[in-house]
């Protein structure tokens, strides 16, 4: 129901029960917030947000107070405008002046408030930094003097991932963000999907970096450095240059890297489509062969965290193939180091991901059967961005160039990894292709690609009806596995994918974006899907060459991996 | 020690949110401090995630989470007990008990740390254990001390 409410001396219309923030916002007004986070329970805690309404002695937290008749509000009257600004102040005077040296410059939105509030001196100086910075977990950095104590990380990883590794400890003005017992980060539960990082206003939490180690190699000229994309990377990399968020550069970006030195240039697709194919393989053996059923995917690492340390119990039904960054890394080290007859010691591999979990999956990757690491390095996208930059180099959109050779070319079907569902899609393509000869008539799955949490579709391939489950959000999935566990659910493939929406929104993507960027970054990996020509894994040449030489040797050795159970703090 | 906590959960229902504290207070009571493995048996009995019983429990400050001794030994060393020796005191608790400051004895028995000033110069050096203050100390008087600690447990 609409009712109208007076703003600023304007009249809007509100929908009853909605919080004023949402009926401002609609309305095209803002008010400041920190704490405040869209879909998850508003906590009125950081106070920014707040307004003047008629008839209340006190100001209201926008964010928080639901609309339930009419009511008279004034969002920047001198009064609002001071309070704010000295709630700002009271949250810089814990708040250490390290603007400079800090990997949230620029993209900071406590700065940003403290710019728009034309804060210009220290007005409080609370408290003693301890500059206590825990670098224990092999991706993320938690520093406690930059945490504001919004609470956003704690509600993410409580509300929408379900895993809960952080809480407040203590209270008062010794309240921290930290885990159970406040070990460091490696040893509590946290599974490294980066969503806190994501939310984040501040440096609080942040990706370790490896960009230390890729210049490092970059300037060492015994090193062949090697560097791979993911499609996640190339529609969003574009955003941290200025451009409009769902602009796919995937082209520009090999042409731009190969500028800034690096030996060669690949989009990690080749890889992806050799995991499609070898995962369509594992579920028709599966369903042959009578289990263990349903399998589910591995190349989200965060999603193996989570099953090695919550579901032991379906670790074998984890597909043991390796994720495409993994695969793509070893093809590197040991195919292409033969046909160039290089030494697999002197290859330094880079990977350039959405995600944060990928930098444990290839330090994790070093303890697998092969006695070099797949993978050396991982970059977010945000760490490429600023690696561009710091070699003088921006984004050109305008020259373009195709993957280096051996590995030129990749199915459109690969690059739907990056979407939630477009994992299970690409692998109906392929699942259809071996088990009728032919391939699929309609390649998209609409089903699939509505924006859900948890989504089925069901196939008839040949004789046999296929039924797929997709999850995205690790709360979700916990769901999902627990109905699966007690028999409610049963399917023959399940995706799981850590991030909500999947890897277009992991943890490493660029941070403050603009409003309905994911969806922009979606819509650009289905329009390649759409526009490229090789729209099947198994019609990829570049990938056949792989396959002979596999099927010679009968090695595929290097493409698998293991699972073990983690005993942690939950 | 599992036991006793398991003895604890099981006089309250499971999956029931509201006795946290109380089973933390009964926890803390039976064991001298949340450990760990309280934290995880009490989490699953209740069906809360660890870091939220945490969370709750930190906020008091009655509760600890790391071993306590039954006697907190606190070696003065503020400037007067330290010209009156307060090092060689702490060298013969570390010697006698086999810890050093800070560490705690393996039958969670006696526990040395050090105090600055505890504000009774006049009688260096000076020792407080629980809250009982020993003065003018030497190394017999000490002995005495720890003998009737001791003593005190039979
Ligand atoms: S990385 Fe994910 S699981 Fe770990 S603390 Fe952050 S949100 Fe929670
Ligand atoms: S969903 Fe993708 S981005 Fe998120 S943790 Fe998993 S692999 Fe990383
Ligand atoms: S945004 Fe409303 S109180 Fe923080
Ligand atoms: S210095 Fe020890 S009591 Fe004052």
């Amino acid at each position: 129901m609409f009712l109208n409410i007076e703003v600023n001396n304007q009249i809007i219309k509100a929908d009853k029960g909605e919080t004023i923030l949402s009926a401002l916002n609609r309305n095209g007004m803002n008010v400041p917030t920190l704490c405040f986070l869209k879909e998850l329970n508003p906590t009125g805690a950081c106070r920014m947000c707040v307004v003047e309404v008629e008839g209340y002695e006190n100001l209201i937290t926008a964010c928080s107070q639901p609309i339930e008749g009419f009511m008279k509000i004034q969002t920047h009257s001198k009064r609002v405008l001071n309070a704010r600004k000295t709630n700002l102040e009271l949250l810089l005077a814990n708040h250490p002046d390290e603007c400079l040296y800090c990997i949230r410059n620029g993209s900071c939105e406590l700065q940003n408030l403290a710019q728009s509030f034309n804060i210009n001196e220290r007005k409080f100086k609370n408290k003693k930094f301890t500059l206590k910075v825990d670098k224990s977990s092999a991706a993320i950095v938690k520093e406690t003097d930059k945490c504001i104590l919004c609470g956003r990380c704690i509600r993410i990883c409580d509300e929408v991932q379900d895993v809960s590794a952080l809480c407040f400890i203590k209270k008062g003005s010794s309240t921290t963000v930290g885990t159970t017992l406040n070990k460091p980060l490696s040893h509590s539960n946290c599974i490294l999907c980066g969503q806190c990082i994501m939310v984040c206003p501040t440096a609080g939490l942040h990706e370790k970096s490896h960009t230390p180690q890729v210049l490092e190699a970059m300037g060492n000229p015994k090193k062949h450095t090697v560097i791979f994309h993911s499609s996640s990377v190339s529609v969003s990399i574009a955003e941290e240059f200025g451009f409009k968020a769902g602009k796919d550069v995937s082209i520009s970006l090999n042409s731009t890297l190969k500028k800034l030195g690096f030996n060669k240039v690949f989009e990690v697709g080749v890889a992806s489509d050799i995991y499609l194919i070898e995962l369509a393989e594992d579920i028709i053996n599966r369903t042959q062969n009578k289990g263990p059923l349903p399998l589910f995917s591995s190349c989200c690492p965060a999603w193996i965290q989570f099953a090695e340390q919550y579901f032991p119990g379906i670790l074998t039904s984890i597909s043991q193939i390796k994720s495409p960054q993994q695969i793509m890394g070893a093809l590197i080290k040991s195919k292409y180091a033969d046909d160039l007859n290089l030494n697999n010691k002197d290859i330094f591999t880079i990977s350039v991901m959405p995600c944060i979990a990928k930098k444990q999956e290839a330090i994790k990757g070093n303890t697998s059967i092969s006695s070099f690491s797949d993978v050396d390095c991982v970059l977010t996208t945000r760490e490429l961005a600023s690696l561009i930059k710091i070699k003088g180099f921006k984004l050109d959109d305008t020259e373009t160039q195709l993957s280096d050779a051996p590995f030129v070319n990749q199915s459109s079907a690969s690059k739907l990894l990056g979407t939630s569902g477009g994992l299970t899609e690409s692998l109906i393509r392929i699942l259809h292709h071996k088990v009728t000869g032919k391939d699929i008539n309609e390649i998209k799955q609409s089903k699939l690609r509505i924006s859900k949490g948890i989504k089925e579709i069901s196939v008839m391939l040949g004789e046999t009806t296929y039924n797929f489950a997709v999850v995205n959000g690790i709360g979700n999935a916990r769901k999902l596995i627990n109905d699966i566990m007690s028999g409610k659910k049963t399917y023959h493939f399940v995706e799981v994918m850590a991030c909500k929406e999947g890897c277009v929104n992991g943890g490493g993507q660029p941070l403050l974006s603009e409003k309905d960027a994911l969806k922009s970054r979606i819509k650009a990996i289905y329009d390649s899907d759409e526009k490229e020509s090789i729209k099947f894994p198994y019609k990829n040449p570049s990938i056949s060459e792989f396959y002979q030489a596999f099927t010679k040797s009968g090695n595929k050795n290097i493409l698998i991996t293991n699972y073990k159970e983690r005993t942690v703090l939950k | 020690m599992d036991n006793l906590i398991e003895l604890i959960l099981l006089k309250y229902p499971k999956n029931a949110t509201e006795n946290i504290i109380e089973i933390l207070l009964q926890i803390q009571e039976a064991e001298g401090f949340i450990s760990a493995q309280s934290i995880i048996m009490l989490s699953e009995h209740v069906g809360v995630q660890s870091s939220k019983i945490y969370s709750v429990a930190s906020f008091y400050d009655q509760f600890v989470f790391e071993a306590r001794a039954k006697f907190i030994i606190r070696v003065c060393s503020g400037t007067s007990c330290y010209i009156s020796g307060s090092d060689t005191i702490i060298s013969f608790l570390e010697k006698e008990f086999n810890i050093r400051i800070g560490e705690i004895t393996r039958d969670h028995v006696f526990q040395i740390e050090t105090k600055s000033c505890l504000g009774a110069c006049a009688q260096s050096p000076v020792l407080e254990i629980n809250g009982v203050f020993y003065s003018n100390l030497t190394p017999q008087r000490i002995r005495q001390i720890i003998h009737q600690c001791k003593s005190s447990l039979q």
